[in-house]
């Protein structure tokens, strides 16, 4: 190997190992260049917002991710938390769009009304004393209206 | 021999076109596997408002969302060019396009208020693959060529050195994150615990698949300090991989355990180094494959 040749393969491995630290000295994070703080920040003792389904009981069950726009667990995270912080345009174009997925689903035969609700838990006591939330609150709600082959309908 | 050509000869040993090749197929492979396994999820976000877009990286360019054709387009030249870049043909043109697409594609798949952080190491690898001689071998440009076979050239060991920084650089990368946030505290394994429970307990939360080993390790506190030093300690020795060999074998089998673990605690798959494929360009892998492929061409020629 040549002087130019080592010159080259060094300033490849120096330049490409920069690329990709570089980031990780700053606090935003983007892609394909990442800071990944995945594993790394504290979590604390979060708040969620979730949704879920009430039956004619009363009876709350969690809607699914993938019911609520995305079978991607983090990006209908994304889309919930949106919708919580949203006008109420919004949070009722947020409700119809669940409510439609709901149609065809077994989830959907039962529920009346949809809840997205904040809820804290501290992460784990929720696995060792068991799930009870640290506090919960309705942040809104609205009617389900789902579509039956050859009816309309709505509670 | 003086130290520096010691490191030299192991960081950047002769490196025959056959490797970048085989490394150009394997990254190639991957990406055209993912993407079509994925068309919804990389060209599909009408589930979305507009007001969830959020660029990241290049897609800052767009104020506004892309129209759902442009979206399918850009996804449809993307697959196409990664397939004509894995079998090296006319590689000068497919070989940017599929890694400028990839960037795209991901990048706008990372564009709606979420990053994954599974894909950033395939698109920096696609990168360095387009802008390097990866299709003097075993590709159909080589064939409509009549190439003769070629001499290891450090034409071909500079790609495969910038492809082992970018992977080295990211596990590194990962562990300054750790110790930039949390510090040396991090090790004690609360962090993590706390981690794999807050991912279980969204998961249940959210209506989605959650691991129920992470769940249930989360009650056993004494089990995580170890967990989190082993991935520290991976992680921070990213760089001796660098040196290849059987160093560059135990650092990607430990990397690669870690992955596991993730998969097994968290139900978070990481496809790209699961495969094996992130951990390639240590090693000489073109011998692996070049009885299949030469035989190939034999069969073909």
């Amino acid at each position: 190997m040549n002087t130019k040749q080592r010159i080259q393969c060094w300033s490849a491995l120096c330049l490409s190992a920069a690329v990709v630290l570089l980031p990780s000295l700053g606090k935003t994070d983007s892609f394909p260049l990442s800071n990944y703080p995945m594993f790394a920040a504290s979590r604390g003792r979060p708040i969620l917002n979730r949704v879920v389904a009430i039956d004619a009981l009363g009876e709350p069950t969690t809607v699914p991710a993938r019911l609520i726009g995305s079978g991607e667990v983090l990006q209908a995270k994304a889309l919930v938390d949106r919708a919580a912080a949203g006008n109420p345009k919004q949070q009722a174009a947020f409700c119809e769009q669940v409510s439609k997925r709901l149609t065809g689903d077994p989830l959907g035969t039962n529920a009346v009304r949809l809840e997205v609700v904040r809820v804290r838990f501290d992460p784990i006591e929720y696995f060792v004393r068991g799930p009870e939330p640290l506090e919960q609150q309705t942040v809104f709600s609205c009617p389900v209206v789902t579509t039956m082959p050859g009816s309309s309908t709505a509670p | 021999m003086s130290a520096l050509s010691t490191l030299e000869r192991r960081v950047f040993p002769d490196t025959p076109p056959a490797r970048l090749a085989a490394l150009r197929v394997l990254v190639g492979l991957f990406s055209t596997i993912y993407l079509v396994s994925r068309p919804t999820d990389l060209a599909f976000f009408g589930q979305f408002a507009r007001s969830a877009f959020a660029p990241v990286g290049v897609v800052q360019l767009l104020a506004r969302p892309l129209p759902s054709a442009a979206c399918w387009a850009l996804y449809g030249i993307t697959l196409a060019a990664s397939a004509a870049a894995t079998a090296g043909y006319r590689y000068r043109v497919s070989g940017p396009l599929w890694a400028l697409g990839l960037l795209w594609v991901t990048s706008y798949r990372n564009s709606w208020g979420m990053l994954f952080h599974t894909e950033n190491l395939l698109v920096v690898d696609a990168l360095i693959l387009a802008l390097a001689p990866a299709s003097d071998a075993w590709s159909l440009d080589a064939r409509s060529r009549d190439a003769k076979p070629l001499d290891p050239n450090p034409k071909y060991a500079w790609p495969v050195a910038a492809m082992n920084a970018a992977l080295v650089a990211s596990y590194l990368a990962a562990a300054i994150a750790k110790l930039r946030l949390v510090g040396w505290g991090w090790a004690s394994g609360d962090e993590l615990r706390a981690h794999i429970a807050f991912d279980a307990l969204r998961k249940i939360e959210l209506g989605s698949m959650h691991s129920s080993i992470g769940a249930e390790l989360v009650r056993h506190p004494w089990i995580f300090a170890p967990f989190a030093w082993l991935s520290l300690g991976f992680e921070l020795a990213a760089p001796v991989a660098l040196l290849g060999g059987r160093i560059a074998l135990i650092w990607s089998l430990g990397a690669w355990t870690f992955h596991l673990g993730v998969l097994l605690l968290m139900a978070i798959f990481f496809p790209y180094p699961l495969t094996g494929v992130a951990f390639a360009s240590l090693f000489p892998i073109e011998r692996a494959f070049s009885r299949w492929f030469e035989g190939k061409q034999r069969a073909v020629g």
